[in-house]
């Protein structure tokens, strides 16, 4: 039975936001939310693993991850009941024995989020504590890995920026929804109650108004600062909850960056409506 | 030519070496032969990530590696991947399989690691993949103390009414971080098996090769702030808290936890302080042990 639910992207476009606005949405609460304790978990969590496996997940390599966590979301997906989410940042991708990570068999759907490239670029420099040009050079990588030797995540195979959202968007096995991260930070309610009829979820309006007005940017950033966020790499050289706006690029990259990033990515780039406004 | 070794409170016979386990003698209670084992059992009444099991028999999948088809927790039989390494073989042997052999003989596992504390007595830190089991354990050591295992807690009932410890093997698995920040260096340790960033530290002079009466259980946790703290759990929150750490819990369940497991467990977790130790990711690790060594093993 088609069960299973992903909330895909390529890691910092947004994803975490709209996970929290999903929990909090299903989950039927609005205030006094957790950001430590979203009802959506990471696909590549090794503690979801523990819950149903029966050795340590990190003692595998990256294919016999692979091979377990394939094992593991059909595992899920038996429990149900539908839909079972699971956030990922893995490119859409057949793993070393020809199988499909996301078993199409047993997904319903699949809500992929989309940011710009540039504003993905800056992102990621601050979350990974790398330099802007390694962030670029990174989303260009086809062999882009995260989470490999990691004591808490199977390794998460994500290709380049460009391969990422092709394979996600391209793929016709599992129904997708395109979700543009700036869409929904320019109308948050409008945006959410959007997704919500995509996926032909009950929308209930005032639900929305309550969850999107508890996880304002703001407010998401106070919660980080008060109680911490569980998800924040060690090494980030900011808070998650950094900026949360779109186009900061157009005053943090160089040209000479944003020419490197229309290189790489235009094609995808256009298909998912994104451009340098006449600077590249 | 066949071997023979005793761990987890079990006099092992093996078809092959299994050079981490302390020598044994007497009666055999878990038999581990090399052979052939099915893709799949006919008519599995549950289903795990990468294992599936009935009532008397679990197959487990260790993808490339080995099948292990573990039966009536008194066999143990295992169909190696040509080409695998045997370090890879073992690691599933002995982290997985074995945990299902004890625990389909009613034995309660715990996923956890157990230091013995100076006057005898043995603390358990149970904990999810990643939370620094295995590294506590490590530093306790470094620091003198002694050790019963890494990754698995058996606990048996003894006399008295109390609960027994039974002594695992001596390893301590470590990601190469941990080792570094141990003083260890990495390229002196075994791997747990080729092309995994994971060490085998070899704790034979601070094995405590006798089982030791529970004297703490420790959950250790991560949180997100930047403090490590302790918290007692008490009362009936002890049972759901520790619950998640049974080893292979879905399967212990499936089993219908035997009566043996369940009165092992409701005794451990009634008697003795249950508590949870909550750190964050980058916790600095003498800060850990000092939190620990004045908290928890006092």
């Amino acid at each position: 039975m088609k069960t299973l639910a992903w909330l895909a992207s390529y890691p910092k476009s947004g994803n975490t936001w709209i996970r929290i606005l999903l929990s909090h949405y299903l989950a039927g609460r609005a205030a006094d939310f957790d950001i430590n304790c979203l009802s959506i978990p990471n696909a590549a969590d090794m503690t979801v693993f523990d819950r149903v496996g029966v050795f340590p997940p990190s003692e595998l390599t990256l294919d016999e991850g692979d091979c377990a966590r394939v094992s593991l979301y059909r595992c899920l997906a038996a429990q149900g009941p539908a839909p079972v989410w699971l956030k990922i940042h893995d490119a859409f991708r057949r793993i070393a024995t020809g199988d499909w990570l996301c078993p199409p068999d047993v997904s319903l759907w699949a809500v992929y989020v989309v940011r710009h490239p540039a504003d993905v670029a800056i992102s990621l420099s601050y979350h990974f504590g790398m330099s802007l040009e390694e962030a670029v050079a990174f989303m260009a990588r086809p062999t882009a890995v995260i989470g490999r030797n990691s004591r808490l995540q199977f390794g998460q195979v994500l290709h380049t920026w460009s391969d990422h959202v092709n394979s996600w968007r391209r793929q016709s096995d599992i129904p997708v929804l395109l979700v543009r991260y700036e869409d929904l930070l320019e109308d948050p309610i409008a945006g959410f109650q959007q997704v919500l009829r995509g996926l032909r979820l009950p929308v209930d309006p005032e639900r929305v108004v309550d969850v999107v007005e508890a996880a304002t940017f703001a407010r998401l950033q106070r919660h980080e600062v008060t109680s911490g966020f569980s998800e924040r790499a060690p090494w980030a050289t900011a808070p998650f909850f950094r900026a949360g706006r779109a186009g900061q690029w157009r005053n943090q990259l160089s040209s000479t960056l944003i020419a490197r990033l229309a290189a790489d990515h235009r094609q995808a780039m256009d298909e998912v409506g994104y451009d340098f406004g006449g600077l590249a | 030519m066949s071997h023979c070794y005793r761990a987890c409170g079990l006099t092992i016979l093996s078809d092959f070496p299994i050079p981490e386990l302390p020598p044994g003698e007497g009666s055999i209670d878990l038999r581990v032969l090399a052979g052939s084992v099915p893709t799949g059992l006919l008519a599995p009444t549950i289903r795990g990530a990468l294992y599936e099991a009935d009532a008397q028999q679990c197959l487990v999948q260790a993808p490339g590696v080995a099948r292990f088809l573990v039966e009536g927790g008194a066999r143990i039989r295992v169909d190696v991947v040509p080409g695998a390494a045997d370090q890879a073989v073992r690691l599933f042997l002995l982290g997985a399989a074995l945990g299902l052999a004890l625990t389909q003989r009613g034995t309660l596992v715990l996923h956890a690691s157990v230091a013995v504390l100076p006057g005898g007595g043995a603390v358990v830190f149970s904990g999810h993949s990643g939370r620094g089991k295995s590294t506590i354990l490590a530093a306790l050591v470094s620091a003198g103390f002694c050790m019963l295992g890494d990754d698995l807690a058996v606990l048996v009932p003894a006399s008295g009414g109390e609960i027994g410890v039974e002594p695992v093997f001596p390893r301590i698995k470590l990601k190469q971080d941990a080792a570094r920040r141990l003083g260890l260096n990495p390229a002196a340790l075994a791997p747990v098996r080729p092309g995994i960033e994971k060490f085998q530290w070899p704790t034979d002079a601070q094995f405590t090769a006798v089982t030791q009466p529970l004297r703490a259980i420790c959950l250790v946790e991560y949180g997100a702030t930047p403090d490590v703290a302790v918290h007692s759990v008490m009362g009936s929150d002890r049972f759901e808290t520790v619950r998640p750490y049974v080893y292979g819990l879905k399967f212990a369940e499936h089993l219908g936890y035997h009566t043996q497991q369940f009165s092992t467990f409701a005794a451990a977790v009634t008697q003795v302080p249950v508590r949870r130790l909550v750190r964050p990711v980058n916790a600095d690790l003498d800060e850990l042990v000092r939190v620990i060594v004045n908290e928890i093993v006092s």
